[in-house]
């Protein structure tokens, strides 16, 4: 009963994992100190109300929107680490398509394959690699500007 | 009397009474929250460990509040228990000696009612 509060709480609590393991901590000597007082966990649990109310006079006690805080927080790391992937996606897209664009070059000079390739090769395909390239150094340079600003802001919040 | 009236009056007023039970001896949660609720759950409401713990969570962090865990006699489970710093004392005192100013002020005015 009292482990399935607590994992209850923790599954609901909107905080730095260290901060977090200290509510947890501190919610686990509740329950026992209680019970070194003769209270039931049924009682203990009366008392704190349902984990989610339990939850809720944390935050409202804590005061500043401290839980909307950190969620802002672990939305914009998100946000970093998205457009950094997208980054890397996009230059490995450019990779790819200049890999190919090689590999058909070089069969277009074999004589691999035939005039309508080579048109497609030399028409279409610099455009493509062209722009994944641009968008993976825009979104690169997107993502390098966020986790500037995101560290500039966290050190001076602390 | 309406809830938020009696909220608001503890806001301003539990934080000195958290440093006050803690500065006259070294105590732990639990203590604290039965101490509160023997002594001032009448008036105060009912205390519960969801609006006391992150009081003294604030108090730490703004270095008024300091905490030792330490293994307790019984079922190998820790107790985490908290003292006033350097800090905490002086500015108990000052909360103390403003309270002291703060009723009398207020006193005055709602005096003039009769």
């Amino acid at each position: 009963m009292k482990e399935q509060y607590i994992r209850e709480v923790e599954k609901l609590l909107p905080l730095p994992r260290q901060a977090k393991r200290e509510v947890l901590r501190d919610l686990e000597e509740a329950f026992d100190s209680a019970k070194e007082h003769g209270e039931t966990e049924e009682e203990v649990i009366r008392r704190l109300g349902t984990p989610e109310e339990f939850v809720k006079s944390l935050d409202e006690q804590l005061g500043f929107h401290r839980f909307d805080e950190f969620r802002r927080q672990k939305r914009q790391i998100w946000g970093i680490a998205g457009t950094f992937i997208f980054s890397m996606l996009c230059f490995a897209l450019y990779a790819v398509h200049k890999a190919l664009g090689v590999q058909r070059a070089i069969e277009g000079i074999i004589g691999g394959a035939d005039g309508p390739t080579a048109i497609f090769v030399t028409t279409t395909g610099p455009d493509i690699s062209f722009w994944t390239g641009a968008l993976g150094v825009a979104a690169l340079i997107a993502a390098v500007i966020l986790l500037v600003r995101y560290i500039f802001k966290h050190k001076k919040g602390s | 009397m309406n809830q938020k009236y009696i909220q608001q009056f503890k806001k301003g007023s539990l934080e000195m009474v958290l440093l006050s039970l803690i500065a006259r001896k070294e105590t732990y949660g639990y203590e604290i929250i039965a101490e509160l609720n023997e002594r001032g759950a009448s008036v105060l409401g009912y205390a519960r460990e969801g609006t006391v713990y992150p009081i003294l969570y604030r108090l730490q962090e703004t270095g008024l509040l300091q905490c030792r865990i330490a293994p307790a006699a019984a079922n190998g489970s820790s107790k985490k228990y908290y003292s006033l710093t350097e800090d905490g004392k002086a500015t108990l005192q000052e909360m103390v000696n403003f309270w002291g100013d703060y009723t009398k002020c207020i006193n005055r005015f709602i005096g003039e009612q009769d």
